[in-house]
């Protein structure tokens, strides 16, 4: 039996701002008299996350991903609402719930500049007093399946960017974390230095069990690895569920594309739905799901078509259309 | 000379922008020229009141009454800031984290733009700290003579500043070869201690470092104009203490052309 | 018993990177003596006209410039490279690794590095010390050995203390390198017998930025000089700042972490 690791309920967090008006007669009056606006980071939002999950968290920039994950680290206290990680509360940062978590940001580095990645991770030992022979077992097979060799003893700061990840990654795996928030660990990292770390969380999930909460800007780490994603905007909760099943609750629609004889026929694709793009002959219709097979024969029979192929959105433009549309939807989960 | 004009008043236009953003930092930093002069006010001050009231040096007869420490010290500190530069520091950073590069790809020398933004920082701090020397002046209570010579102090600071400005740029390219400018620095600093005559008036000290002071570049870009302002040069030594500054300041050009061209192919070679 | 040993592991890495720029000791070294010189040359051409100042004789200066350099350099050896750090992690947000830590965010943050070089001051204020204690003639019993060295730890403890009340305004105010140049100039003053300053600036180095108790008390249990502060007093103001700064640093902390909002 696998029981929910991560629970939140009604998470919320306000930041208060001290508003600033341009200019120094303003500033000077807001010596005085300071103008708040309450910004609402995170509203009101749950979800549950069972153990061993990988789950994707998507979101614009701004969203409230990050207090999301700040709160749950407990680096940040919420204005309201509750939480459980482990069965702690994140935010009385317990040492017994510290041990067992872990964060990586892949904006902010936690290793020592100067000196080599492998002295940082002996003070990790020492803090999380991780045993000699565990320490030594887990160093040998992270630095196996990270591929890190030699680079643990440069100096940090001779390091790429990527390679320099790889080392903040098994910096937070080193105590092997039951929980592990990962905020964009792909960030400007090379392509098959992505594909190299998204095996790596696949592989440590799946040899250890441990639960992953992940964001990240680039979808492919999301569908490569996430099989649920929980999605919010404006700090408000859009979607929780499969990832195969966004397209459909959320973007209802089909792209079909045809391939026609000539130009006039072309021309007459535009009549049978909304074209999304256009090259030469080869044209794109997305067409409401219902709709779908009516119209394709309806195409077939009316026009001289070579080839013709359906599909479903691709999931960034279906996320993308989430956003724009966001304001008017209501939580789908 | 027009091409000079343009280029140092845009140049000081920049840094007094840029001064203005960090007023608060750089009144901090100006504030640290005002501890060295001070304490040794007290240091003296407490050594005439220890002596009831006046000092005088056996040796060659100078005296000082508290008053004149106060007048010798105040001055010192306004003349201090005008003639302060701290390229030293700058320079060996900018070394050692590549900005020199940038600088050195420009048609004119870096020590142009360098030497406006020093400008722009004595032209704006000391406007701010005038209310402050003012305060000083009126609670310390220094003794002020001046004499017929006092306004001789004008270009023989004008020189100085042009003189220390100048070493000390030639001091900062030593970065070039070493990555450990600290010692030499402090070196520097403590030379300039006795040698400029800031813990104590040159004619205050054993006559051993008075001499050796006396021709240093130290006092030519020191103590010289103080000692000028308040009638302390008897006025057969101002000729010689110009001739001296001028001296000075020929040796520190060809020392700055020389290190620099030095300096410059060495840092090509390592690779900037 | 944890903390003794991660103390270890943390002084143990930063000395190994240290040791890189092994260089840099005579570098210290070197600057330190010639900073000396600069001090104590300066004491020495003002003895040459009194015998006593304010009440101080050349010995007891010497003195006190030796517990200055001793204390300046265990600040920049052991307090001010760790809270420079902490200031700059709290304004680029790396201070949430040290949060994320199953130990003390306090101990962490205090003690991560160390500057091994930087015991050339301390060095050389050892030197000055057992030099001066010569010249001052006096025997040094144990009494009197034992008060230097309580006076000295609770020297030590308010200035870390002060150190920590510092950073922890960053929360709040993200910059306050600006502040930490005012005591460090305070500093600078103290190494010279406070009396000799007027009464406004007396105050403020005795109780604003208390250098005089850092400095001038262990100065003065040293070279047994008059009007030393009871012992229990000054261990009471070693071992209360500490707790008000601790306790100011996990407001701080509540605070940074939104707790209060």
């Amino acid at each position: 039996m696998v029981e929910a690791q991560i629970v939140l309920k009604g998470l919320e967090k306000v930041y208060r701002v001290h508003e600033r008006e341009a200019g120094v007669g303003a500033s000077i009056r807001s010596l005085f008299q300071r103008k708040y606006k309450d910004v609402r980071a995170v509203d009101s939002v749950s979800f549950t996350v069972e153990a061993g999950e990988i789950v994707g968290f998507l979101g614009p920039n701004g969203a409230g991903k990050t207090t999301t994950l700040k709160m749950l680290s407990g680096l940040l206290h919420p204005t309201g609402g509750e939480a459980h990680v482990l069965g702690h509360v994140p935010w009385k940062r317990e040492p017994a719930y510290l041990k067992h978590i872990g964060l990586v940001m892949g904006n902010r580095n936690q290793l020592t500049w100067d000196i080599p990645a492998l002295d940082s991770f002996s003070v990790n030992q020492a803090v999380y007093a991780i045993p000699e022979a565990d320490y030594r077992q887990t160093l040998k097979e992270l630095v196996e399946l990270l591929e890190l060799g030699d680079v643990i003893k440069k100096p940090v700061r001779n390091l790429s960017l990527g390679e320099r990840m790889k080392c903040e990654l098994a910096a937070s795996l080193l105590h092997r974390p039951k929980v592990l928030f990962l905020d964009e660990p792909t960030l400007g990292v090379d392509v098959s230095m992505q594909v190299r770390i998204r095996q790596f969380i696949a592989e440590h999930n799946a040899k250890y069990g441990a639960t992953i909460l992940l964001t990240s800007h680039y979808m492919a780490d999301v569908t490569a690895l996430c099989k649920r994603i929980i999605v919010i905007h404006r700090g408000r909760l859009l979607y929780d569920g499969p990832i195969d099943a966004l397209s459909e609750r959320i973007a209802p629609f089909k792209l079909v594309t045809v391939d026609v004889e000539n130009a006039e026929a072309a021309a007459l694709v535009a009549q049978f739905g909304e074209v999304v793009e256009q090259d030469g002959l080869k044209v794109t219709l997305r067409l409401p799901r219902t709709e779908t097979s009516a119209v394709v024969a309806r195409l077939l029979q009316d026009l001289p078509i070579l080839d013709l192929t359906v599909a479903d959105p691709p999931i960034e433009a279906v996320i993308e259309q989430v956003f724009q549309e966001a304001p008017k939807n209501e939580v789908l989960a | 000379m027009k091409y000079w004009l343009d280029l140092y008043r845009a140049n000081l236009r920049v840094a007094i922008a840029s001064m203005l953003q960090y007023r608060f930092t750089i009144l901090i930093w100006a504030v640290w020229g005002f501890i060295g002069p001070l304490i040794s006010l007290a240091v003296w001050s407490a050594v005439s009141a220890a002596r009831g009231g006046t000092i005088v040096n056996k040796a060659n007869g100078a005296s000082f009454a508290a008053g004149d420490f106060a007048a010798y010290f105040l001055v010192y500190m306004v003349f201090g800031h005008l003639m302060m530069s701290w390229d030293a520091f700058e320079f060996a950073m900018r070394v050692q984290n590549g900005g020199l590069s940038p600088a050195l790809l420009k048609p004119v020398h870096p020590i142009h733009r360098d030497a406006a933004s020093n400008i722009a920082f004595k032209l704006t701090t000391s406007a701010m700290l005038l209310p402050v020397w003012a305060i000083l002046f009126w609670l310390l209570k220094p003794h002020i003579v001046l004499n017929a010579f006092s306004l001789l102090a004008i270009p023989a600071l004008a020189v100085a500043c042009v003189l220390r400005y100048v070493l000390q740029y030639s001091l900062a390219l030593v970065a070039f070869w070493t990555t450990r400018v600290d010692a030499i620095n402090q070196l520097y600093f403590t030379l300039d201690s006795f040698l400029a005559g800031r813990i104590a008036p040159i004619a205050l000290m054993p006559a051993w470092i008075a001499a050796f002071a006396l021709y240093s570049p130290f006092r030519a870009m020191g103590s010289f104009p103080v000692e000028l302002a308040l009638g302390r040069v008897p006025p057969e030594q101002i000729l010689p203490g110009f001739a001296l500054q001028g001296v000075w300041l020929v040796v520190a050009v060809v020392l700055l052309r020389t290190l620099w061209e030095a300096g410059i192919r060495q840092y090509s070679s390592v690779g900037a | 018993m944890r903390y003794l040993r991660l103390l270890k592991v943390l002084y143990r890495t930063s000395i190994q990177t240290d040791m890189e720029y092994r260089a840099d000791f005579f570098t210290r070294i070197v600057a330190s003596l010639l900073g000396l010189v600069a001090t104590v040359g300066g004491l020495a051409i003002a003895y040459g006209y009194t015998s006593t100042l304010k009440g101080w004789t050349y010995q007891q200066v010497l003195v006190l410039v030796a517990v200055y350099y001793v204390m300046d350099g265990l600040t920049e050896m052991f307090i001010a490279p760790n809270m420079r750090n902490v200031m700059t992690q709290v304004r680029e947000g790396t201070l949430d690794f040290v949060l994320l830590k199953p130990v003390s965010a306090q101990f962490l943050a205090s003690f991560r590095t160390i500057v091994i070089w930087r015991a050339a001051n301390v060095l050389v204020g050892i030197g000055l010390t057992a030099y001066a204690v010569g010249r001052l003639g006096a025997h040094i019993g144990i009494g009197q050995a034992a008060s230097f060295a309580l006076t000295m730890a609770a020297g030590c403890a308010v200035v870390y203390s002060l150190w920590l009340f510092l950073v922890t305004l960053t929360f709040w105010f993200v910059r306050v390198d600006n502040i930490e140049q005012i005591v460090w100039q305070g500093f600078e003053a103290a190494r010279y017998p406070i009396e000799i300053y007027p009464a406004w600036l007396r105050g403020a180095l005795t109780y604003g930025i208390p250098v005089a108790f850092i400095i001038t008390i262990p100065a003065q249990a040293l070279s047994g000089r008059a009007g030393q502060m009871p012992l229990g007093v000054a261990c009471a103001v070693g071992v209360i700042s500490l707790a008000a700064s601790s306790f100011f640093w996990r407001f701080g902390l509540k605070h940074y972490t939104g707790a209060s909002a």
